[in-house]
């Protein structure tokens, strides 16, 4: 199995619980996924799906307690759970980045902002710092911000900005596998396609491995080449972009397009799926999705579906589909 | 004839900060025609929020006046102004900052009916309430939960039904699905459309979410640093964007399917601040097409169809681009 | 069309029986109640002329013992019945004057924090000026002006506290103010005064709470602080912190004279520290 090592990350049967008050949150329940070199995997989903959880637990950031995680998560062919915490700082921001949806609270506002990337620099690579510092610019004009406003506070940079300070700061140590967690939520459209312009010619220009965390499958459709839809802690369709825009199988994702407005025709009525999200500490027998499925059957209330192959790479976890 | 509800001619308004005047609101002037809806896009800080504060004169007007069914209500009194209050509501966009936590949903639905002495029996007030509640979709069982125990989309359904007791004519919904998640979104939207519809209502739709606007609206004001700098019915804005701006924005949203992509407009720079503005085009600096008058004289709104209202100086220009 | 299972929940009820799940703040209540009984009924337990002030040289500085559990002082008077009987003063004025401090405060604190402008700086400014002068030093001033007596001693303490309770408020209610709840309640109509009575105070409620457990127990140990000083309460009249510093030239043969009043005031401020915890959280409809 010579083809084992192109992978940067391999996650199999990831589970993880809070134990909160009595209460265990089953955040996650068994995801499993590969991301090869170069590639980009969305990860979609709703509020509590799960996105971020599979994040941090990627970064082993999961706080335990009250997390508990099982499950392999193999960096670059390395299981992380076998690290020591030294070990596992030298990956963070160096092998694996990640940057969080709210930029104004992942910036310290009392340090400069080159101060602040030539930190991250500094921590992973032996250099001086001077040479951290001057690295620091290039990553300012890298992510399109003039060098000179690196001596400027956090404060003095408007929320777009603050993102790209974000991204450089992610990038200063050109890590193999960048997760994004909604990184362009809280900006304006204009500046939403300015950010996302500027990621792609990042990861193309340096040949990074990508987890984009969203919501919103018009990013998807622009970033990502496989696309994993995560309901309820599980990956419930898996597929490339052309799978699942244009042969969606699972109904939760088909819901999630038809929640969409539709640009062609204003006047046609939204299709919302009904119901809501379920609590995770007490998820349904059976399928999670069953509740709010139209389809759903009485096998789907009883038996949790595995994810099975459509064609190719495609994966669907729903007993409408068998194998074949 | 046009049945006009809400016209609103030059409003502005003024806000006086340690660096200068800001121009939150500059000369805004538009109709709703009753039972339609007016969508209003544009950029956090465009003024679209204070737009519809205004309106509603939650907060004062500098200048201008709103007529509501021909009546000046930036003249009325403060008690004149709390009665009209039952007509002209609004729905906001955090459902659980506009709740008060500490009021049950039956308290927090009950109490313009209180307000206002609509219906004056206990008992009949709590029939009145469950109806509404019946109305957005609530179950009766929530009636004496709190805002906090309950999701996202049933806080937003009290904020409709608390909005809806008064029985309005026009309601300002702040970016009313912005806070929710996609399926929810469209669950209140439907309910949005359905009570328009079952009651005659005039919207006034804020939101920075285009495809959003384009779908709810049946015309749209594009804003932008204070200012209206385009305005059309939604299918023709969408299909022959002519302001530079709006260009931009429609060419900017993520389009969730792999066909008909369009080309993309990236804007340089981000939007600044309405403050000591020059007397020029406001968004001449980002503009790609700004020529020595955009920056010396400020364009304004001509019409260049019907209902179809541009303020550039590029406007007979556009169509070719368009194309 | 049966409503019986929709009656609103009654605010009282509500933050009954959550305060009834909150064991420290439970404890804090009948310790509370207890203290406040005691006080009450100081009269019927002992009699004030012979046990309280009657001076008795044959029991002079005894050790506790059954006749007298928590011992006698250098008058060879009983410590347990001028620690009872000392509670009345220490815990009436305490209470009188932090009940009319935060009254006051609140009223001025409520309107500075809503109207804002000008009333807010004229507020503030003589609020600054009080929250200059030492409480102390206010009361000793105001006593000497005034004379000495339970009256005046209230009066003093109330209006050095009223500043921090006026900050207090008007901060929260500015908070408060600026909340999208707030614009809410405009936006259907309604009056100032049910804004701020209704939808503003009721959220402002929790630091006050807080504060009024810490500003009794302040309170109790200036009161003190101004007997040993002789313009609080007069001798031979008991009262705790009085009681605390006639026994310092005893300490170290005879600690139990320090520890007993002592632990009176630790005990009376815990519990209304367990208590004003309790009852901020009982009231706070999202935690629990």
């Amino acid at each position: 199995m010579s083809e084992e090592k192109s992978y940067a990350l391999e996650i199999e049967d990831l589970n993880v619980e809070y134990h909160v008050d009595r209460e265990v949150v089953h955040a996650l329940n068994g995801i499993s996924f590969r991301l090869a070199k170069g590639e980009t995997i969305g990860l979609v989903g709703e509020t509590g799906a799960g996105k971020t959880t599979t994040g941090l637990s990627i970064l082993r950031l999961i706080p335990s307690p009250p997390g508990v995680v099982k499950g392999t998560v193999k960096v670059r062919g390395e299981d992380i759970s076998t690290l020591s915490e030294k070990q596992m700082e030298a990956i963070r921001g160096n092998v694996v980045s990640m940057i969080f949806q709210d930029p104004m609270t992942s910036l310290n506002p009392t340090k400069t902002v080159e101060y602040q990337i030539a930190e991250v620099i500094r921590l992973h690579e032996k250099c001086g710092k001077k040479e951290a510092a001057a690295k620091a610019g290039d990553m300012l004009e890298m992510v399109g911000i003039p060098r000179d406003r690196g001596r400027e506070f956090p404060h003095q940079f408007s929320g777009g900005m603050k993102q790209r300070v974000v991204i450089a700061m992610a990038l200063a140590c050109s890590p193999e596998i960048l997760i994004a967690d909604e990184p362009t939520t809280a900006l304006d459209v204009t500046i939403q396609a300015q950010v996302l312009d500027m990621i792609r010619e990042l990861k193309r220009k340096y040949k990074m491995s990508m987890i984009m965390i969203t919501h919103d499958l018009g990013i998807v459709a622009e970033i990502c080449d496989t696309v994993a839809i995560v309901y309820a802690g599980r990956i419930v369709e898996y597929g490339t972009l052309e799978d699942i825009f244009n042969h969606t199988a699972h109904p939760y994702t088909a819901g999630l397009f038809g929640s969409l407005p539709n640009m062609e025709d204003r006047t046609q009525r939204l299709k919302p799926i009904p119901g809501l999200m379920p609590d995770p500490t007490n998820l349904p027998e059976g399928c999670a999705f069953s509740p709010r499925c139209p389809n759903a059957s009485e096998k789907c209330r009883t038996q949790c579906p595995a994810l099975t192959r459509v064609e190719g790479e495609h994966f669907v976890a729903c007993h409408l589909f068998k194998e074949e | 004839m046009a049945d006009v509800l809400l016209e609103v001619k030059h409003v502005k308004k003024y806000f006086h900060t340690p660096k200068g005047l800001l121009h939150a609101v500059d000369d805004v002037s538009f109709s709703i025609e009753r039972g339609k809806t007016l969508g209003v896009v544009g950029e956090s800080g465009c003024g679209k929020s204070t737009t519809g504060r205004v309106v509603l004169r939650l907060l004062e007007p500098t200048e201008g006046s709103i007529l509501m069914e021909g009546q000046d209500i930036a003249g009325l009194s403060e008690s004149q102004m709390r009665s009209k209050r039952r007509e002209m509501q609004m729905i906001f966009q955090d459902p659980l900052a506009s709740l008060d936590p500490r009021k049950t949903v039956g308290q927090i639905i009950e109490e313009p009916l209180r307000i206002h002495n609509i219906i004056s029996g206990a008992k009949e007030r709590q029939n009145r309430v469950l109806e509404l509640m019946e109305t957005v979709g609530l179950a009766r069982r929530y009636y004496s939960t709190y805002p906090h125990e309950l999701d996202g989309g049933r806080r937003q359904r009290i904020g409709i039904a608390r909005a809806l007791s008064m029985n309005p004519k026009f309601i300002v919904c702040d970016e009313p699905v912005s806070a929710l998640d996609v399926s929810i979104q469209a669950q209140i939207l439907n309910l949005l459309e359905d009570l328009q519809k079952q009651m005659g209502l005039t919207y006034m739709f804020i939101t920075h979410d285009l495809s959003v606007v384009h779908h709810f609206s049946d015309n749209i004001a594009v804003m932008y640093l204070g200012r209206i700098i385009e305005m059309a019915p939604s299918d023709e804005l969408f299909a022959h964007p002519t302001h530079p701006y709006t260009q931009a924005l429609l060419s900017a949203i993520p389009v969730p399917s792999l066909e008909n992509r369009r080309e993309r407009i990236i804007l340089k720079g981000e939007i600044t601040s309405p403050i000591n503005l020059p007397k020029a085009c406001r968004f001449a600096s980002r503009c790609l097409y700004a020529t020595e008058r955009c920056f010396g004289e400020e364009p304004e709104l001509t019409e260049i169809a019907p209902g179809h209202q541009v303020a550039c100086f590029r406007q007979d220009k556009a169509d070719a681009k368009t194309v | 069309m049966d409503n019986s299972d929709f009656r609103q929940r009654s605010m009282f009820a509500e933050t009954w029986k959550r305060l009834k799940k909150n064991r420290g703040a439970m404890i804090g209540l009948v310790i509370v109640i207890i203290l406040f009984l005691l006080a009450i009924f100081a009269g019927v337990i002992f009699d004030y002329d012979t046990d309280v002030i009657g001076q008795n040289y044959n029991e002079l500085l005894q050790e506790p013992s059954w006749k007298h559990p928590f011992g006698t002082d250098e008058m060879g008077r009983d410590l347990l019945a001028r620690i009872i009987y000392g509670s009345r003063a220490s815990l009436f004025i305490s209470f009188a004057a932090v009940c009319l401090a935060a009254v006051v405060g609140c009223f001025f604190g409520a309107i500075s924090g809503y109207f804002g402008g000008r009333i807010d700086s004229v507020i503030m400014r003589i609020t600054d000026m009080f929250l200059a002068i030492p409480e102390t030093l206010f009361a000793i001033t105001l006593v000497a002006a005034l004379g000495t007596g339970t009256f005046t001693l209230i009066i003093a303490l109330a209006i050095s506290n009223i500043p921090i309770f006026c900050r207090l408020l008007r901060s929260s209610v500015m908070t408060q103010r600026g909340s999208e709840h707030i614009e809410a309640a405009r936006a259907i109509g309604a009056k100032t005064s049910t804004i701020i009575w209704d939808h503003i105070l009721p959220n402002c409620i929790a630091p006050v709470l807080v504060q009024f457990t810490l500003s009794i127990a302040v309170t109790i140990l200036t009161i003190s602080g101004l007997s040993f000083l002789g313009l609080g309460v007069s001798p031979p009249k008991p009262e705790w912190g009085a009681l605390l510093s006639s026994s310092r030239s005893y300490m170290r043969e005879h600690t139990y004279l320090t520890i007993f009043p002592g632990l009176a005031i630790m005990t009376t401020i815990l519990s209304l520290n367990l208590l004003g915890d309790g009852l901020r959280d009982a009231l706070d409809p999202r935690l629990r």
